[in-house]
């Protein structure tokens, strides 16, 4: 299941992470939103930034991800090739949900104090800084040997035991 | 799979849940919830129809601690398995690192398992993906029906694909970890060969 197979893998090294968390701090104060969170299309969360506190993070991650999929297969079905932004406004909350290429999808959780169209901008301008990040990273992925994995090689069943000790 | 943030070392694995409807999938992620302590797990997700039936998928994330100075994390997705609900089906196989194919050993439910099967081969290759390159266990689900399948009649009706197989009952929680720790240690020590830059 390597690159080569198509499988979409994401090694996210310190740097770039660094770079991302920074790109989303940016558009948290500039539209003034509660928090922003990048995550992967699988639903995993890459970076956050903001109050995440009373937020379940990993649920979120993984409900805006199945979202997007089903919005994106709605999309083909109706002849669009893409519906990439989803927003979804509350009574206190809203949240922008965006596919950023093919790999990640940005979402910002805002509330009466941001507006709509300012969030939109923000996203917008980040979506081309998030890209070139990204491509940052893949070129690395395919150069990038730092990877060292090797403890894992002769993995154990009293390895695995302990992993699930419950 | 998904390694954030390199120097922290964390590792994350999907592992998906396949197989015919009312097979088990979500009995499955009910117990290793209900075992699970509460600090090592997250919020069980189901979105499923009135009659709790999946409609797209359960999910339940599982910090597992370290392995090794890697920080594992585990998001465990059961797929619909009516075959009505193909096209979710599909989205929740995307970017899978590992399966488990729970299998019905209720007899008339043979043909079931084979299609399911025979679907999960085709989706796979719907992501450029061949199905012997994916870290896959089966598990004979429902070992406690009266005029369960013998084992092999079941592991032929999926045409003997060689891979880990673990008999379970799900609903009393048997077999469920024995069957979760053979994909995990699968999926693990798969990782070191397909890693990028090797
Ligand atoms: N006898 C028996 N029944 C089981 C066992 N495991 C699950 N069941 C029952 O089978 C039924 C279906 O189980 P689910 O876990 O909902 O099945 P599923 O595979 O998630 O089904 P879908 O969501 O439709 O794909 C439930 O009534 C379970 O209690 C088992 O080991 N033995
Ligand atoms: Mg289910």
């Amino acid at each position: 299941m390597s690159l080569r197979e198509g499988v979409p893998q994401l090694v996210v090294f310190e740097e770039e992470h660094r770079d991302l968390r920074q790109i989303l701090a940016r558009i948290h104060s500039h539209s003034r939103a509660r928090a922003v969170l990048l995550l992967d299309v699988n639903g995993q969360l890459v970076a956050k930034w903001g109050d995440t506190s009373g937020l379940d993070v990993t649920s979120f991650c993984s409900l805006a991800a199945s979202n997007i999929a089903a919005t994106a297969s709605m999309a083909r079905l109706v002849g669009e090739k893409d519906f990439t932004i989803l927003f979804h406004q509350g009574k206190r909350d809203s949240i922008h949900i965006s596919l950023i290429g093919d790999r990640v999808i940005l979402a910002v959780i805002f509330g009466a104090e941001a507006s709509l169209g300012m969030v939109r901008l923000r996203v917008r301008r980040a979506g081309a800084e998030i890209e070139a990040v990204l491509r940052r990273i893949l070129s690395r992925m395919r150069l990038d040997d730092r990877l060292d994995v090797d403890p894992l090689c002769d993995i154990t069943d009293q390895d695995i035991d302990e992993l699930f000790r419950f | 799979m998904t390694f954030v943030n390199y120097s922290a070392r964390e590792l994350n694995v999907k592992i998906v849940y396949y197989g015919p409807g009312l097979g088990g999938k979500t009995t499955n992620l009910r117990h290793v919830y209900a075992r699970a302590p509460t600090r090592q797990k997250g919020r069980l997700i189901s979105l499923a129809t009135q009659t709790e039936r999946t409609l797209f998928f359960d999910f339940l994330p599982l910090n597992l601690g370290t392995l090794r100075g890697f920080q594992v994390r585990f998001h465990l997705y059961t797929v619909p398995g009516q075959v009505f609900y193909a096209a979710s089906r599909r989205l929740i196989l995307k970017g899978v690192d590992g399966l488990v194919f729970v299998a019905d050993s209720n007899p008339l439910r043979l043909d079931a398992n084979a299609e399911s099967w025979a679907d999960l081969g085709r989706n796979l290759a719907g992501y450029g993906l061949r199905r012997d390159r994916v870290p896959t266990v089966i598990q004979y689900n429902k070992r406690d029906l009266e005029g369960a399948v013998p084992v092999d009649g079941l592991r032929r009706c999926l045409g003997s694909p060689g891979v880990p197989e673990f008999e379970a009952v799900a609903a009393e929680g048997r077999g469920v970890f024995e069957t979760l720790k053979g994909v995990a240690r699968l999926v693990l020590s798969n990782l070191a060969q397909r890693t990028p830059g090797r």
